[in-house]
């Protein structure tokens, strides 16, 4: 009898001993916040083509106008024909006046090239001047609202290819509503999920001691239909304790 | 007396609905000697219109000190399907429960009365633990009044039982984790025991349990056979 007590004691103590696995059915919980970092919008470079005419098109004192995101650096571009004697400069206030020298004989080719001659000679100039045959190709340095390029009293044919804007601000908030995945043990899979509040906070409770991966999908960056995880690994070792996992960063 | 039992069989049977359980029970008993005894059994509980709900092996063993006076150890395997599956792991469905308690016979242990009316208090300490559940640890204290009727193989039996969880909630506050006890539920049966020849007997029980913090009631038809060995 007694050597069925003790019998009876053993199987109940090795009974006791039943393995908990990871999951629910415990007392802790784990705890972390998520912000996200909405992706900046990027920015466009202002770029106009001018199209210009032959000299024979043109009159000594014609010009036409270009601006940049800088008021300070609003230009004219005025034709020269040295054979007249009058002035050719329009004097217009609150821009730099840039002259191109020329003949009635100039092709559209000359015109176009004298004119990116002179204005790549534009000290500290705010944009980039190419050419193709008779088309200048102007592209601005900053990504910026410029006003646009005006053919003033010439004949030139001015279209603005892009529009320049500025890129968007990048702002960082906490991430509410959004879903945090947990994974216990050595799970393939996700095995439970649940939102982050208005702060961005989440918590998985009753979980019982063991490892555990917690993630957050948000977006990538360099591929706008792509997720990507950012994910924490962590291990509970005490009942009723709460792991701090910090934060969680992602995109929106 | 037959119309008795007619009669509480009448009340089990209108009473049954969905979420009333049918728990059918077989045990065996042995004396092995005025300070030891042991008893087994197996219990299907189902449930009307839910199927199965749990199916245990127990085991008790009792060391009465004195007469009226019986501390026991128990110990419950359960095997219950989940609400995620009914194809886990055994591991993942199999309850083990752990008791020790005394049961107080007030009749015995004061030497009074005739011998027929028997008034018993049982509290035990459980401890219920799984793979995949919190644990539970479980105080439990029943009142039961049984009379063995002259001359007819009847003992009408009536129960009332406390439950009360040393665990029952969990808060989680911002920085720490507090268990807060509490009643779970109340149970109460009434029925009769049938004492029949060789050391067999049969109990028919109704009863309901009320869970505390809902207040809903769940009616409980019982039936077990048991043997006792000599």
């Amino acid at each position: 009898m007694l050597k069925f007590s003790y019998l009876f004691i053993l199987g109940i103590v090795l009974l006791n001993a039943c393995t908990k696995i990871e999951g629910t059915g415990g007392t802790s919980a784990l705890r972390g916040k998520v912000t996200g970092t909405k992706v900046a919008s990027i920015g466009q470079a202002e770029s106009t083509d001018v199209i210009c005419t032959n000299g024979a098109s043109l009159e000594h004192g014609k010009y036409w106008l270009l601006n940049s995101s800088n008021t300070a650096k609003y230009y004219y571009i005025y034709y020269v024909n040295p054979n007249w004697i009058s002035d050719a400069d329009p004097h217009l206030a609150g821009r730099i006046g840039i002259a191109v020298s020329f003949n009635y004989s100039d092709s559209n080719l000359d015109i176009a090239q004298k004119t990116q001659t002179a204005l790549a000679g534009i000290t500290g100039a705010p944009f980039t001047v190419t050419r193709t045959q008779d088309i200048l190709h102007i592209v601005h340095s900053t990504f910026a609202l410029v006003p646009d390029a005006d053919n003033g009293t010439t004949s030139f044919a001015i279209d603005v290819v892009d529009q320049g804007k500025p890129s968007g601000a990048q702002t960082t908030a906490a991430a509410g509503d959004q879903r945090v995945y947990i994974v216990y043990g050595q799970n393939a899979y996700y095995s439970n999920t649940v939102r982050t509040n208005e702060l961005g906070e989440f918590s998985f409770e009753g979980l019982q001691n063991g490892s555990y991966k917690i993630y957050v999908l948000g977006n990538d960056p360099q591929h706008p239909n792509a997720s990507v995880k950012v994910e924490k690994s962590a291990k509970i070792e005490a009942k009723e304790s709460i792991t701090d996992l910090g934060e969680f960063q992602i995109y929106f | 007396m037959r119309k008795y039992l007619f009669y509480i069989g009448v009340l089990c049977l209108s009473q049954a609905k969905a979420q009333t359980g049918v728990w059918t029970g077989v045990g065996i008993s042995k004396k092995w000697s005025k300070h030891f005894q042991s008893s087994f059994g197996t219990e299907v509980r189902t449930e009307i219109g839910n199927g199965l709900s749990k199916v245990f092996f127990n085991t008790q063993q009792v060391f009465p000190i004195t007469k009226g006076l019986d501390p026991f150890i128990s110990y419950r395997f359960s095997l219950a399907p989940t609400s995620n599956s009914s194809l886990l792991p055994l591991n993942e469905s199999a309850l083990h429960r752990f008791g020790i308690g005394v049961k107080v016979n007030f009749i015995d242990l004061f030497d009074i009365g005739n011998g027929r009316l028997d008034i018993n208090w049982t509290i035990q300490q459980q401890i219920e633990r799984s793979a995949v559940k919190r644990d539970v640890s479980m105080l439990r204290n029943r009142l039961q009044i049984k009379y063995d009727i002259k001359n007819t193989i009847f003992t009408p039996v009536l129960s009332a039982e406390h439950f009360y969880r040393w665990n029952k909630d969990l808060v989680y506050t911002s920085t720490d984790v507090i268990t807060v006890p509490g009643t779970v539920q109340f149970r109460y049966f009434i029925g009769t025991e049938l004492e029949l020849k060789h050391g067999h007997s049969l109990a028919f029980t109704y009863g309901f349990r009320q869970k505390f913090d809902s207040g809903a009631l769940n009616g409980i038809v019982r039936i077990s056979y048991s043997k006792s060995l000599k």
